[in-house]
């Protein structure tokens, strides 16, 4: 089969593979039909994140149609249509049990690995580095599911992939985004990044009774976009002090919370996030964090920043000081996207939300390394890549 | 609401015992190995996998086989990816059901206890092993056996059989598809 491999830093190859096998009991193989390239994908494309492997199969936002199911698989059925999620959870495990998904103690096979670096393991992932468990990524012609019963949402017949591919990551972590920042009627919230993962956020805190979102970003593009969704668009780069702007568009309050939906790479042109760069090419800073200092600076009192960007190592310069003094609460961390898979479904199908609107580009496999550079060279105008996979 | 107050008055007794922590400290300094782990599978169901020990093979792939020899004594076999073998004999010294197993070998002993967990939440099982008794022989062994010393031993094989109690199989991805096998080849970007 045709897969897309991670080779190193900036290069991206299409690769002929072995077709996944069935290799445990509640295993399922899917003929991927769509698959998107995620933001975070970039993360490794830039060469940010350790312990990945020349020849890793890339990709984890993924559906298809279930073309085998192993002995112990009890509702997924060959033929279904399936949409899977990023994070492989167990199901039985103690996090499982309460929904914290991401959490799952078992399904990382190099757990001592993730313990050695975080204290203790996370769930595996696909397509997203040894230290998250090494599983080849859906960004293929087929793909295993592990625990498929847990790990994935059988989609209505009717439904075009499109409108349900983003449930496998982005809208249900812009969900939970969302979700973390305790949002009130009336509430004013701020989001950094108006990549897909915001634009998912900002449609987001408006389901969830935000009264205003101000979206940050300085890719005029997306500020579109993100205007396009209802958010108040703000160009850092265009602003005279961008924490000044955004206490003066709150009443001098702050928003009641923030969202960072940018992660380790942010750009930036303050002078914490030029040191950040300089220390990160150096190696003596593992991520670049502008976006966050700048999302706990500007929170207001007892605000809470929430953060679904991703980060992976150390990080300088942290206003933690402003953190305590203004009693605020942070909350992180991969989506439990299996627990928000179906309620969302319900929205897209109620036509109460359509998260299809980010994409911007479609292409085919053998096109992915283009994509790859496009979307990390032209993000004012590629803001969400789908390869549609040709049987 | 349902309080978190365990029937179990030992475990109420446990919890309060102002030198539970004390004892536990002086377990990590008296032992090489000394490891715990949670499970929500409960005591009884543990105690019942661990003490066959004909299971092992099916959650540790380097354990090949394990025959009985008499009541209290197997023979294990294992065999490394790399192709060493190794065999020994292993002896159950103290038995006591749904709560403590220990063993012996020629090179090292073992104990492994399981204590239902805070709250009636399933089982910790804790592992204690010490190799010291064949000056270190042990720990060669089992480098030359797993490649690895023997607390990183314990560590996997203790999530390995936490996934098999839970799930009943263990997580893999040994035999996926990656870019790196021999056969691959580049298709050409159009």
């Amino acid at each position: 089969m045709k897969a897309l491999c991670w080779e190193g830093k900036y290069d991206i190859s299409v690769k002929n593979v072995s077709e996944p096998k069935i290799l445990n009991p509640h295993d399922a193989i899917i003929k991927v039909t769509s698959a998107a390239i995620c933001g975070s994908d970039l993360h490794l494309y830039d060469g940010y994140i350790p312990t990945m492997q020349a020849g890793d199969i890339l990709g984890h936002e993924t559906m298809g149609l279930v073309v085998e199911v192993g002995p112990l698989v009890r509702n997924v059925k060959v033929g279904q249509k399936i949409v899977v999620a990023f994070d492989i959870a167990c199901g039985s495990c103690g996090h499982c049990q309460v929904e914290q998904y991401s959490a799952c103690d078992n399904t990382n096979p190099n757990a001592p690995m993730a313990e050695a670096l975080y204290g203790y393991a996370g769930a595996g992932l696909y397509g997203y580095s040894h230290l998250y468990g090494g599983y080849a990524g859906g960004q293929a012609e087929y793909l295993r599911v592990p625990f498929v019963d847990t790990n994935s949402l059988v989609v209505p017949e009717g439904i075009d992939d499109d409108k349900v591919l983003f449930l496998s990551d982005i809208f249900p972590t812009g969900y939970m985004a969302a979700e973390n920042c305790n949002i009130q009627r009336g509430d004013t919230v701020a989001i950094w990044g108006a990549g897909p993962v915001g634009q998912m956020a900002i449609k987001s805190a408006f389901l969830l009774g935000a009264e205003r979102v101000i979206a940050i970003d300085h890719y005029p593009g997306r500020l579109a976009m993100a205007k396009n969704n209802g958010a108040m668009p703000v160009n850092y780069e265009e602003s005279e002090g961008i924490l000044d702007e955004i206490k003066y568009l709150t009443g001098g309050k702050g928003p009641d919370s923030c969202i960072d939906a940018v992660g380790l790479e942010a750009h930036g042109t303050t002078p914490t996030a030029i040191l950040d760069r300089v220390k990160a090419a150096a190696f003596l800073a593992t991520d670049r964090i502008d976006a966050l200092r700048q999302a706990i600076q500007s929170c207001k009192k007892s605000g809470t920043v929430s953060i679904p960007g991703v980060y992976g190592g150390m990080l300088d310069n942290v206003p933690f000081g402003a953190a305590f003094g203004k009693g605020l609460t942070l909350k992180m961390g991969q989506t439990h996207t299996q627990k928000y898979m179906q309620p969302l479904l319900k929205k897209i199908v109620a036509g109460e939300v359509d998260p299809s609107t980010v994409i911007t580009h479609r292409v085919q496999i053998e096109q992915g390394p283009t994509a790859y550079k496009t979307f990390s060279d032209q993000k004012n105008e590629c803001i969400k890549v789908v390869i549609k996979m040709v049987h | 609401m349902q309080l978190v107050i365990n029937n179990d008055t030992n475990e109420l007794k446990k919890s309060m015992d102002p030198y539970f922590a004390e004892r536990k400290s002086r377990e990590i300094k008296q032992h090489k190995v000394h490891m715990a782990l949670t499970t929500v599978v409960k005591p009884a169901k543990v105690y019942e996998i661990l003490r066959n020990f004909q299971n092992f093979p099916q959650f540790i792939k380097e354990v090949k086989s394990v025959e009985p020899i008499r009541t209290t004594q197997t023979r294990w076999r294992t065999l490394q990816e790399s192709g060493v073998s190794a065999e020994w004999d292993v002896e159950v010294v103290r038995d006591v059901p749904e709560k403590m197993i220990v063993w012996a070998s020629e090179q090292a002993r073992g104990e492994v206890r399981l204590i239902p967990a805070a709250g009636n939440r399933g089982t910790v099982i804790e592992v204690l092993l010490d190799y010291e008794l064949a000056g270190g022989a042990f720990a060669e062994l089992a480098n030359k056996i797993f490649g690895e010393s023997p607390h990183d031993i314990v560590r996997k094989n203790l999530h390995k059989l936490k996934a098999y109690l839970e799930t009943g199989e263990v997580p893999t991805t040994d035999g996926q598809p990656s870019g790196r096998e021999k056969t691959s080849t580049l298709v050409q970007p159009n």
